[in-house]
């Protein structure tokens, strides 16, 4: 009974320590600032076909997403393998007049910081 | 305050979630397509890896259950698809080891694990059933099905002095505590004495550069069901390695401890050499989905 109730305790006060669940806060980051003020085909050129691109009065939207390998989500252990949380990032640029004015991460899951994976989209852009 | 902020931030939450079709306003002025059904599309169908490890320097490490033998080579197959999302996931390993007291080849044990998991925001779970036995001779078989729980700390967001002094080495830690609710001869210590009732783990991801240099360590404690405190840990596995990745691929060093806790008893510890190769199958490399989609006027 005692070992179960200490269970428990060690469950709240992992809750307490993680504190009340938010999403993670989306930063500025070297290669997304370093997207800014590139042409529409120096974005193709470099990070590729996006997965959709809309054009709305006159603004591009080239939307990326780039999910963690494996590798990052699965560790073997001893005689298995520990799970950690699968994750991705969205990274949507957004263009005016053929210039990139803003590129937008967002994490999938929002409370995981998944920076790397949008930050790697745009890895081949960036000397 | 805290219960404030929770209650504001739900209040928040509920409120984007009764706002009708998901566009966002985006800080550019202009809302966002949903991004949802390209993201359905975009996701892995499933995913795991294969790995083949050397147990280049094995003193003690045992290639069956009943502690006989010294692991050779270890080989392992992980598989693994989200079945709702990142809250509802199936993963499979099969993991092979091999005797190098008896040619370092044929395979001497194969534990197989089967495991439901998910993910709410700072928490994961697992529902996991692992069953260990021997494949070249027949012997003491081991079993058993328990709960987890976890917590994830990152240091991009819960640690703000690491994140000051390190920006770009991430720091990822899990941390939680499970129950082996269903146990067949799970023993609780390496020399296989007791049985196994609780266990409580750690797994921390240092990534060194851009995720391709990562240093890691996982600790796993258990505690036997057959002592007075049953919460007291008995036995402390832990892990350190390097691993080196490069686009699916991963070659790794680790070295790997076992220990009893609370008495003197046999250490199996060994170090290995380790290459994994990771694979992804997303809908559309499938098909299942329409091919990509021109500019939308």
């Amino acid at each position: 009974m005692m070992g179960r109730g200490l269970v428990l305790g060690c469950a709240v006060a992992l809750a307490s320590l993680t504190g009340c669940a938010a999403p993670a806060m989306v930063g500025e980051y070297p290669n997304q600032q370093g997207m800014i003020g590139r042409s529409k085909a120096s974005v193709l050129a470099c990070a590729g076909a996006p997965i959709t691109e809309a054009v709305q009065d006159g603004t591009t939207l080239l939307v990326y997403y780039r999910e963690a390998p494996v590798l990052e989500e699965s560790s073997p252990v001893s005689k298995g393998s520990f799970p950690t949380i699968r994750h991705g990032c969205w990274a949507t640029v957004i263009l005016a007049e053929d210039t990139v004015r803003e590129v937008q991460y967002r994490f999938v899951p929002a409370a995981f910081d998944a920076y790397n994976d949008c930050e790697e989209i745009f890895e081949p852009c960036v000397p | 305050m805290r219960v404030r902020r929770c209650i504001t931030l739900w209040l928040q939450v509920l409120t984007l979630l009764s706002a009708g079709p998901s566009f966002a306003l985006e800080k550019y002025g202009r809302p966002l397509p949903s991004l949802e059904d390209e993201r359905g599309a975009e996701e892995s169908l499933f995913a795991g890896y294969v790995l083949t490890a050397a147990f280049v320097k094995n003193p003690t490490f045992a290639a069956r259950p009943d502690n006989t033998g010294l692991v050779g080579l270890r080989h392992m197959l992980h598989l693994e698809t989200d079945l709702y999302r990142q809250y509802l996931t199936f993963y499979t390993d099969q993991n092979f080891f091999s005797d190098r007291t008896n040619g370092w080849i044929e395979l001497s044990e194969w534990d197989g694990t089967y495991a439901f998991t998910g993910v709410i925001d700072h928490f994961s779970w697992r529902l996991q059933y692992e069953r260990d036995a021997p494949l070249d001779k027949s012997g003491l078989k081991q079993a058993y099905a328990d709960g987890l729980i976890t917590a994830k700390l990152q240091s991009a967001q819960d640690m703000a002095w690491w994140r000051r002094l390190l920006p770009y080495q991430n720091l990822t830690i899990y941390a939680g505590a499970g129950w082996l609710f269903h146990n067949s001869n799970y023993f609780a210590r390496p020399d296989n004495t007791g049985r196994a009732l609780f266990r409580y783990v750690a797994h921390a991801d240092l990534d060194l550069y851009k995720n391709k240099v990562v240093l890691y360590g996982d600790v796993n404690m258990f505690t036997d069901r057959e002592n007075s405190n049953q919460a007291k840990p008995t036995e402390l596995d832990w892990i350190v390695g390097l691993a080196l990745r490069w686009r699916d691929m991963e070659l790794a060093v680790y070295r790997e401890e076992d220990r009893p806790l609370d008495r003197d008893g046999l250490i199996q510890k060994y170090v290995a050499v380790q290459v994994r190769f990771a694979f992804d199958v997303s809908k559309r490399d499938l098909g299942l989905t329409s091919a990509l989609r021109g500019p939308a006027q």
